[in-house]
């Protein structure tokens, strides 16, 4: 009856357990081994990923931290600096009034057009909604200084070359709106589907659905989002950097030309001819990073605060 | 003090109308169905091409309930959901054959999707209350879904409510509370309020208990026993002691050769248990298989 003639056993039951101990020992003493190789090859590339950016910081904090003073942050910018006294700069107050009012504009432009485009390609699924889906997707991609020139054409050109706060906040509300529409679509995405059903089932309307459990439900998420593309567009020098002008003074006129943060660490760098300016340059820096980490560090407080009493 | 009291004699009020059930259930064992408030004729659910379930032709007696048993893959959930039309979510989701309501039938008699799912209750496989919600909320949630506003009643409707479902006495103190924080338990108690509080003619059960320890299943089983004489009840559950245990009549769904569920025997409960039809319903609740 035999079909297959395989050779006797020839090993006893435990000899057989014997040897698969021994080669499940051996296995486990080589995965030991090359766990520890990998960990050093893992650490050290977490150190060479970490030595620029902590040299930035150490760089930008060590030469920065002298220009954080009330002094600096409430005083606009000299208007001209003496050749015999070329420490006197003045601020950089008129930079923070622009970049506050530029990005303020910008969110408040960028953030319901990015949840209604959110809101309908979550409703949606048509061939249409996932051609604009890759379209925003590629957005997020575009070269920023593209789009710069783009908004230099309709916007700066038309109302005869005049640099405004405006149109710099247009320019970043451009870049803001596709990164905040993937991450509201996707916090939308993250609102669990028995919870919708649960809605439906009681015979809720898709807008009320929307608006009483879907919405709630991915609020925190989406402010993440929402702040996270705020802090992207903070630091955003090539969308505005020609499309502004330049304001020496704390100017909150929209209409009227303004100076950013990044533009005027630009204009210092490159347009200066006093080292002095060019100094104050790390204390911008310091700023500019200080105010892109308390944006995250915000974002995260929310969505912790929000995520309490929830299973 | 006053809505204590209140609670106490209504709870009391239920624990009786509970004690006098099994005389009840004696009462109108094994003449099935009286009045049906719900009928399907040659139910199919298809998916594309794909058929999940066919040939389901049975009533739903009113203030019955009635279960919908079988092995994995027979399509109870799928035809459960055809009920209250959630299948309409589902991109290629098709349902054929007739399902009435009180003689109307559910996707071509005219009634809009969002009353015939008031009219339809549903409670989900595992609790699933409204994270953003208090208490209070959920369950006057389905009320303010359907545009009730003024707050007497619906004060009125989350008391009521939570006492249909045994859990006022927990949740009175911390009405204000996130409904998250309650035990698996009494959320899924949470959600039959929430259900209940639209006043449903129908309450779907899928697999009410089988997120949960045995003492929550109990609550929930004794509950489904008063909750019928307002409700008509239909439950999927893969527990065939539950079935036995809660409900009157008894659909048993296996999946055919096809890979397709359909419907094998549709009988009361006594009877399916007892003296069925079917040998494959014989099998499956001899344990056999499934």
């Amino acid at each position: 009856m035999t079909v297959i003639d395989a050779p006797r056993p020839t090993m006893t039951d435990d000899e057989r357990r014997a040897l698969i101990q021994s080669a499940a020992r051996a296995t486990y003493n080589r995965k030991v081994w090359m766990s520890r190789v990998f960990m050093v090859f893992l650490g050290l590339a977490l150190i060479i990923a970490l030595i620029p950016l902590l040299s930035i910081i150490r760089d930008v904090i060590g030469n920065g931290w002298r220009y954080v003073n009330w002094t600096f942050l409430s005083t606009p910018q000299a208007a001209e600096v003496s050749m015999f006294n070329q420490n006197a700069i003045g601020g950089i107050s008129n930079a923070i009034t622009g970049t506050l009012l530029i990005d303020a504009i910008a969110t408040l432009i960028a953030i319901p057009i990015s949840i209604l485009m959110a809101i309908s390609l979550y409703e949606s699924s048509g061939r249409i909604m996932n051609a604009v889906r890759m379209y925003v997707e590629v957005m997020i991609g575009l070269p920023s200084i593209l789009v710069g020139i783009f908004i230099y054409v309709v916007v700066v050109t038309p109302m005869g070359y005049r640099f405004t706060a405006f149109a710099g906040a247009l320019a970043l509300a451009m870049m803001m709106i596709p990164l905040m529409t993937i991450a509201c679509e996707s916090a939308l995405r993250a609102v669990p589907e028995t919870l919708t059903e649960a809605a439906l089932a009681l015979g809720a309307k898709p807008s009320r659905v929307m608006l009483r459990v879907v919405l709630p439900y991915a609020v925190p998420r989406m402010i993440t989002g929402i702040m996270l593309s705020m802090s992207r567009a903070v630091g955003e020098t090539a969308p505005i950097l020609f499309i502004i002008g330049s304001s020496l003074v704390n100017s909150w006129k929209p209409l009227q030309p303004a100076t950013s943060l990044p533009t005027m660490m630009f204009n210092y760098l490159f347009n200066s001819n006093y080292q002095s300016q060019k100094d104050a340059c790390w204390g911008i820096a310091l700023i500019l990073i200080f105010a892109v980490f308390l944006l995250n560090l915000a974002s995260r407080v929310i969505v912790a605060r929000t995520q309490k009493g929830r299973s | 003090m006053e809505i204590t009291e209140q609670g106490n004699e209504a709870s009391k009020q239920a624990q009786q109308a509970a004690d006098s059930i099994p005389s009840m259930v004696e009462a109108i064992a094994d003449k099935g169905p009286q009045t049906s408030i719900m009928s399907l004729r040659d139910v199919a659910v298809t998916f594309g091409s794909k058929v999940a379930v066919r040939d389901v032709s049975f009533d739903v007696g009113k203030n019955r309930v009635t279960s919908m048993i079988g092995p994995s893959g027979s399509g109870k959930t799928t035809l459960l959901r055809a009920l209250n039309r959630l299948h309409d979510l589902t991109k290629g989701a098709k349902v054929t054959g007739s399902i009435t309501l009180d003689d109307t039938d559910i996707y071509n008699g005219g009634i809009p999707t969002t009353l015939l799912r008031s009219r339809i209750g549903m409670v989900f496989q595992r609790p699933n209350p409204f994270p953003t919600m208090s208490i209070y909320e959920n369950v006057a949630s389905g009320l303010r879904f359907n545009g009730v506003k003024k707050k007497s009643i619906i004060d009125d409707a989350v008391e009521h409510s939570l006492k249909a479902a045994a859990l006022w006495d927990a949740v009175e103190n911390r009405l204000k509370v996130a409904g998250g924080t309650l035990s698996g338990g009494e959320q899924q108690r949470l959600c039959i309020a929430r259900a209940l509080a639209v006043e449903p003619e129908i309450l779907l059960m899928d697999e009410p208990t089988s997120a949960l320890d045995p003492v929550s299943t109990q609550h929930i089983e004794d509950l489904m026993s008063s909750l019928k004489e307002i409700v008509t009840i239909i439950i999927v559950t893969h527990n065939m002691q539950q079935a036995a245990r809660v409900s009157d009549d008894c659909a048993f769904l296996l999946m055919g050769d096809d890979r397709a569920g359909e419907l094998i025997e549709f009988a009361t409960t006594e009877k399916i248990f007892t003296d069925p039809s079917d040998k494959r319903t014989l099998d499956y609740i001899q344990g056999r298989f499934g």
